[in-house]
């Protein structure tokens, strides 16, 4: 065990710091002309080798070789100085990697960079009413008229959809073949008339997820990624290097930190949440899960530098912050008593914007592989544990 | 940054482990545990003789100089084993000694194996921590039968060493849940044990290092029971098809898996913790035990369930596992007492 870098990652750390004194100050944000000086730090950290490390320079990215530590100190660092990192979103951490492996030369040229920059927003148009955990028996049709494709159907939870540019989607060409091998992998336009975008109100009062009706929308034969009928595949290509391992524990770290504050600026019972005992017994149960999860972030994050399987651990991360996320809600709302009456307000700022955190906590045992399909993936691939009959 | 054991440390684990399972199969854990082990286990004298007590203790008094997150890691594969010897305990008896102005020899015959020190700390009802001491009885001393001397934590908090057969000195057979690691009750006279000459803070560190350890042997034991459990699930079969393939029992050994997983790199951050004198390193030590113990009671009662009627029987291995855990939480204060630590060490 050695929690510390080798001198040569230190100085790589000192000269990122001097890198972001020189080009970024925090109050940035909130200048009138925010949206130009992000970009233009974006294009300055690019040019040293900072962001988008695993995309070519061709492509608008800095062409780094894969190193898992650098990248885990790019991120420490951006994080101190609340610079901005890479473009949030399905587009720089789905599409792109897909269409780095996948694309073809026309289409890398004409996605990735503006992708990258943040000019595209994308929606992903993988689930369906009737395809949920269940996705590869999605209907949505696409069909070759001459040189274009013409799709009907409809994709739903597609993230982003009313302010996306652009879709990802995964569409049935083929309806003979099998479930899996008849879907592709096609970029559409979302500015047509045979595309139809209703935001769908979520629990916490946002709109950020969509309905997305398909009647006859049309995208160029030649932006079906990879072949026809391998969509399957292609949607399966992921981020295969500098993985963020330890970003999602160590903001669940920053967040218990944040539920302490929360106990001690709370009366509950004549005293501050903080001093009752059963708080603290709570809090420190928490704090269990909380740090094993951080530590097992750092074991993985080594066990990727060696260039090792990280075993069972590596297939646990998701379902493993759900559940710390639902048991900080739960003490949350103990914790906040009848201020847990009042509605979540985006913009407060009083203990109730907490409430964000107790909604916003089941959101995540849903997106992305619902707990249960977490449990499933742990139990098959993990423990080896036979599929289930009539799953395939 | 290397979150990793080393090559020496994941060596030694496979050797430990090795030396366990060859010796299992020769004896069934039931039986094993019928006979109450300890001093007198077959695996004793071998894991003694891979020179394994000397460990921690400092090297120019005769240990190897090495690290608690190595202990540790035997630990775990003592835990994965279930095997009770007095391994855990002598090793840091050794190091307290080597560490105070004992006699060479005495060091030398403690780290030979050949002179038994048990543990004498706790006292009834609830004093677990140094400042806590007050004298008087000794409880859930574990090993006390075979005991040639016990390291005795003293009122004031200091240690102590007294033999077993000094006068005043008597010890009571407890009959105990975890008969692999029997304990005893220790009674002493008073001015019958020697103060131990020992640096600022070595109860503590003693103390701290019992419940890192404990907590690697009960990660140990839940990896095991998980394993067990895992394995009954793929042969056993009902309805025509291995109770496996049943998503309720499968998410039932995926929530297993998902609380005990994490601990391995829990505890190998207490132990290192500990080895570089983190300043959090005694809060680190209280959290990491609370949780892993837990879980691993947890974990191990949910896999006895997974077995359905074999797992409640005695016949079964499993209760061996079940009762180890439930010693390793209890030994020390167990997860009440240590929560409350952790929020007394915090700037909660």
């Amino acid at each position: 065990m050695d929690l510390t870098y080798t001198p040569a990652y230190e100085a790589y750390r000192a000269e990122l710091r001097a890198f972001l004194a020189a080009s970024w100050q925090r109050d940035w944000r909130r200048a009138p002309d925010a949206a130009a000086r992000i970009a233009g730090f974006r294009a300055a950290a690019v040019e040293q080798g900072y962001l988008y490390r695993s995309t070519p320079r061709a492509y608008g990215g800095s062409g780094q070789a894969p190193d898992v530590l650098k990248a885990q100190i790019i991120r420490e660092e951006f994080g101190l100085a609340r610079a901005p990192t890479e473009v949030p979103g399905n587009g720089v951490t789905m599409l792109v990697p897909t269409l780095l492996e996948w694309g073809s030369d026309e289409q890398k040229d004409r996605f990735i960079a503006p992708t990258l920059r943040g000019d595209y927003i994308w929606a992903q148009g993988y689930s369906e009413p009737g395809a949920g955990s269940d996705l590869a028996s999605l209907r949505a049709r696409a069909v070759l008229e001459g040189d274009e494709w013409v799709v009907t159907g409809q994709k739903i939870w597609t993230t982003l959809a009313h302010k996306a540019q652009y879709m990802f989607a995964l569409v049935r060409t083929e309806p003979d073949e099998p479930r899996h091998k008849g879907i592709s992998y096609l970029l559409l336009d979302m500015a047509q008339p045979g595309i139809t975008v209703r935001p769908l109100k979520q629990i916490n009062g946002d709109r950020e997820f969509c309905e997305v009706f398909l009647d006859g929308a049309r995208a160029p034969a030649s932006w079906l990624v990879g072949e026809a009928g391998n969509g399957w595949a292609v949607s399966r290509s992921t981020l295969k290097h500098e993985r963020n391992l330890v970003g999602g524990a160590s903001t669940l770290d920053e967040m218990f930190d944040k539920l302490v504050e929360l106990a001690r600026t709370t009366v509950r019972d004549g005293r501050p949440a903080l001093a009752d005992p059963v708080i603290r017994d709570r809090l420190a149960a928490i704090e269990g899960y909380v740090k094993a999860h951080l530590y097992s972030s750092y074991f993985q994050l080594t066990k990727e530098a060696q260039g090792e399987p990280p075993g069972p651990i590596g297939l646990m991360n998701k379902l493993n912050a759900t559940n710390i996320g639902q048991d900080i809600a739960r003490l949350v709302t103990e914790i906040l008593g009848p201020s847990a009456m009042a509605f979540p307000d985006r913009d407060a700022r009083g203990p109730e914007r907490w409430l964000n955190q107790v909604l916003g906590s089941l959101g995540l045992a849903i997106a992305g592989g619902a707990s249960n399909i977490q449990r499933n993936i742990i139990a098959e691939r993990g423990l080896g544990l036979p599929r289930d009959s009539g799953v395939s | 940054m290397q979150f990793d054991l080393n090559d020496e440390q994941k060596q030694l684990f496979n050797t430990v482990q090795a030396l366990l399972a060859d010796a299992e199969a020769g004896q069934g854990m039931v039986a094993a545990f019928d006979d109450g082990g300890y001093g007198a286990s077959p695996l004793w004298p071998r894991l003694r003789d891979l020179g394994l007590v000397g460990l921690l203790a400092p090297g120019d008094r005769g240990g190897l100089d090495d690290e608690l997150l190595t202990l540790a890691v035997v630990a775990e594969a003592l835990g994965f084993a279930g095997a009770g010897t007095p391994l855990i305990h002598q090793a840091l008896a050794a190091w307290v000694l080597a560490s105070s102005d004992a006699d060479q020899p005495l060091v030398d015959a403690v780290i030979a194996g050949e002179r038994a020190v048990a543990l004498a700390l706790g006292e009834a009802p609830d004093r677990w921590r140094p400042e806590q001491w007050a004298g008087g009885d000794k409880i859930n001393v574990i090993g006390a039968a075979d005991a040639d001397l016990f390291l005795v934590g003293l009122a004031g908090g200091d240690l102590g060493l007294v033999e077993a057969g000094a006068d005043g000195v008597s010890v009571a057979a407890v009959s105990s849940l975890d008969r692999l690691r029997p304990m005893g009750t220790l009674s002493l006279a008073d001015g019958g044990v020697k103060r131990l000459n020992l640096g600022e803070g070595m109860a503590d560190r003693l103390v701290d290092a019992l419940l890192i350890l404990d907590a690697a042997d009960a990660f140990g034991a839940a990896r095991r029971a998980v394993d067990a459990a895992v394995e009954y699930a793929k042969t056993r079969e009902q309805f025509g098809r291995p109770i496996g393939a049943f998503q309720g029992l499968k998410h039932q050994l995926a929530n297993m898996a998902l609380d005990v997983e994490p601990c391995r790199a829990m505890v190998w951050h207490a132990a290192h913790a500990w080895d570089r004198r983190m300043a959090d390193a005694p809060r680190t030590a209280a959290l990491t035990n609370a949780h892993v113990t837990e879980v691993a009671v947890k974990s191990i009662r949910a896999a006895i369930e997974a077995h359905g009627g074999m797992g409640f029987t005695w016949e079964h291995p499993l209760h061996v596992w079940l009762k180890r855990v439930m010693a390793d939480l209890a030994h020390l204060g167990g997860p009440i007492v240590q929560r409350s630590r952790v929020g007394a060490l915090s700037a909660w």
